[in-house]
């Protein structure tokens, strides 16, 4: 390691200890230990044990071993296939005419629009500037409708949109003319290509959990069999507890929570959300703010949402690890995306997991 | 320099005009002196006019980015993406038997994983059709065609080498490429490249059209009536092509007219992907089948493919 970069995993060592210390109220020391235990047991960067709580001293030797680094666990994951197949998962107009040609149930795909121009689903007419885009919008889309990236992630750049008069609105309540999303959508500065698709709602039974505008949707982890046969091994519904057009958990950076649902029962465990000083996580059995129970309650469409993904994972052999986005909406499971580096963040991994994934 | 000294040699020119011209094709067309003298364009005989109608790797490259969002590249890049998704869509491609690589593939016949040497093994010896080809993805490279013959199998380009399972499964485990795509060899028939471009209407047509024989030889094909021009085929030289016989120069293409609507109807499937270049085969029997497409623009060397392209180029 050269001296600067020695430097910097020292200063970062330095920080971490001294937040987990404060945090948990345990010595500096004693924090920095097992921070850098994880370190070189577990590829675990110091911020990132630090999010994921498994510093807490409290927290028993078993539950902590079951977590996994992002690093460990990319690495596991690309035993489960050849990765470099990935555009399949993550190119994702590739991913949702895929999609619709086999009949899995996706959001209805109405076009495309970024450097290159507008093109319609529906006419297959392409169009250059942001007159074209204005037509499309005006002339052939529903009321509301989802823009977001083709090769986007973690939810990055995705505007839910419902039509207001001549402009439209986004999820945070901003409005903007079809022309003034076009520029916006043209100048971004990391993603030059855009979706436009069906926007999608959440099941009322969700409302109990979150009354949320945006989209909260069911992730699920398969693995496919060496028998063919695909396996749901875990699951866990995101929260947007911080507000704004993301569900994603994003190590605990975004705000946001997930409970943890029983892949067998399909009931639901705990609600993990990070902790405000982003020292691990409070997890709790009570929907915050009404109280009400969590714990064994049942997921809505859980029974639709797990035969849509063990019915599709067999069209994306050869590759064997998924983690699947399920919209949970009033007309039933919808597939939103897969991806085959899917995150654990938050959470440790269940032993049936742990267990299938040692034996690729 | 080395490739000056070659097509002085092959051309029998003076220095000073080979290395002018591959200056001029440099500047003006964006040629490596290396890709025109494979096109023959370091020949001073040919007219600079003429050699200005060929398209450059690098001008088709541009042209390609131009009308091919990038983000939308790996399909018309990736063989087994392409295997995978094509059938999905109803594409008329050959039987897919399955992918086959070290970090994974899976067995179109089961429905399996092909997880490790094991099952690659059962795999090639017990579920790959008797005929069968094997393309390296990602990449151009030609595919491997292969015949079974009692518990193994004969390597058909590869001067009939016999190979038993393991010995194949180990030669692809320790090649350069690390997957490969399996598919039914449907057997002897017409190969051929279609170009197509969809303009801003939403309209696709075939814009350029070539035929490809034994040996590397082509010829382009004219693409309203199907009529095969003068072949020809690259000198042993490596400094362009010469005059070639065989490909039926004057004929129509059998059943051309099919194989434009397949070449078009798949290019409308993958819209917003303006330019593609679709190589397909015209087997007796069977109607027009999509081998794979090609979003770079492959280059292809004839002055037809330059003004296809420039004609693109104008109409985007």
């Amino acid at each position: 390691m050269r001296p600067g970069a020695a430097l910097a995993e020292l200063a970062s060592l330095w920080r971490v200890s001294g937040r987990a210390a404060a945090g948990y109220g345990e010595p500096r020391l004693r924090a920095a230990r097992r921070a850098r235990r994880m370190r070189v047991e577990g590829a675990w960067t110091y911020e990132e044990a630090l999010a994921e709580g498994i510093l807490d001293p409290a927290l028993p030797d078993d539950v902590r071993r079951r977590h996994r680094s992002k690093h460990a666990r990319e690495e596991i994951q690309k035993r489960f296939g050849p990765y470099r197949l990935d555009a399949l998962t993550e190119e994702k107009l590739t991913f949702y005419r895929y999609c619709e040609a086999l009949g899995i149930p996706v959001p209805a795909l109405y076009g495309t629009v970024g450097d290159a121009g507008t093109w319609s689903a529906a006419t297959g007419r392409l169009a250059r500037g942001a007159e074209a885009f204005a037509r499309l919008v005006n002339d052939e889309l529903p009321p509301a409708f989802v823009v977001k990236p083709v090769d986007g992630y973690l939810g990055w750049s995705v505007h839910a949109l419902e039509r207001d008069g001549g402009l439209l609105r986004e999820a945070d309540g901003r409005a903007l003319s079809p022309e003034d999303l076009h520029a916006e959508l043209v100048a971004d500065p990391e993603f030059g290509l855009f979706l436009v698709q069906e926007r999608l709602y959440n099941h009322p039974a969700l409302e109990r959990l979150r009354a949320s505008p945006t989209l909260q949707s069911l992730r699920m982890v398969t693995l496919m069999g060496r028998d063919g046969v695909p396996r749901l091994m875990a699951a866990w519904l995101k929260v947007t507890l911080a507000g704004g057009a993301r569900d994603n958990y994003e190590g605990g950076t975004s705000g946001n929570g997930m409970i943890e649902i029983d892949p067998a029962a399909g009931r639901m465990r705990r609600l993990v959300f990070p902790r405000e000083d982003g020292v691990g996580t409070v997890q709790t059995t009570t929907v915050p703010g009404t109280g009400a129970p969590l714990a064994g309650e049942p997921t809505p469409l859980f029974d639709d949402a797990r035969r849509l993904v063990l019915d599709a994972a067999p069209h994306f052999l050869p590759i064997r690890s998924l983690g699947w986005d399920v919209a949970l909406t009033p007309d039933g499971a919808r597939l939103i995306e897969t991806n085959n580096f899917w995150g654990h963040a938050g959470l440790p991994m269940n032993p049936e997991l742990v267990e299938a994934l040692a034996r690729p | 320099m080395r490739v000056v000294a070659k097509a002085r040699r092959a051309h029998g020119a003076g220095r000073l005009r080979v290395t002018a011209r591959a200056r001029a094709l440099r500047v003006r067309g964006g040629w490596e002196p290396a890709d025109a003298l494979r096109a023959g364009l370091l020949d001073p005989r040919l007219p600079a006019a003429e050699a200005a109608r060929f398209a450059s790797p690098r001008a088709a490259r541009e042209l390609a980015r131009a009308l091919n969002p990038e983000e939308l590249m790996p399909l018309v890049r990736d063989r087994a993406l392409f295997a995978r998704f094509a059938p999905a869509l109803g594409l008329p491609v050959p039987r897919l038997a399955g992918l086959l690589g070290r970090a994974g593939g899976w067995s179109a016949v089961t429905g399996r994983p092909v997880a490790d040497r094991d099952d690659a093994l059962l795999f090639v010896a017990q579920e790959l059709p008797d005929r069968v080809v094997l393309l390296p993805s990602p990449g151009r490279d030609g595919g491997r065609a292969l015949r079974r013959e009692g518990t193994g199998f004969v390597d058909v380009g590869g001067g009939g080498r016999a190979l038993s399972p393991a010995q194949l499964v180990d030669e692809l485990w320790a090649g350069a490429h690390d997957l490969f795509v399996a598919h039914e060899d449907p057997g002897p028939g017409t190969a051929l490249r279609v170009t197509t471009f969809a303009g801003l209407g939403g309209d696709v047509r075939a814009v350029h059209a070539g035929i490809l024989g034994p040996g590397g030889a082509f010829a382009d094909v004219d693409v309203d009536s199907g009529t095969i021009g003068p072949a020809r085929t690259p000198r042993l030289d490596g400094a362009g092509s010469r005059p070639a016989r065989g490909l039926g120069e004057g004929t129509v293409v059998a059943r051309w007219r099919d194989a434009v609507a397949v070449a078009r109807d798949c290019a409308t499937r993958l819209l917003p992907r303006r330019a593609l270049m679709w190589d397909m085969t015209l087997v007796d029997g069977r109607g027009p089948l999509v081998l794979g497409a090609d979003g770079d623009l492959g280059p292809w060397p004839s002055p037809a493919f330059g003004d296809a392209l420039r004609a693109m180029g104008e109409g985007a």
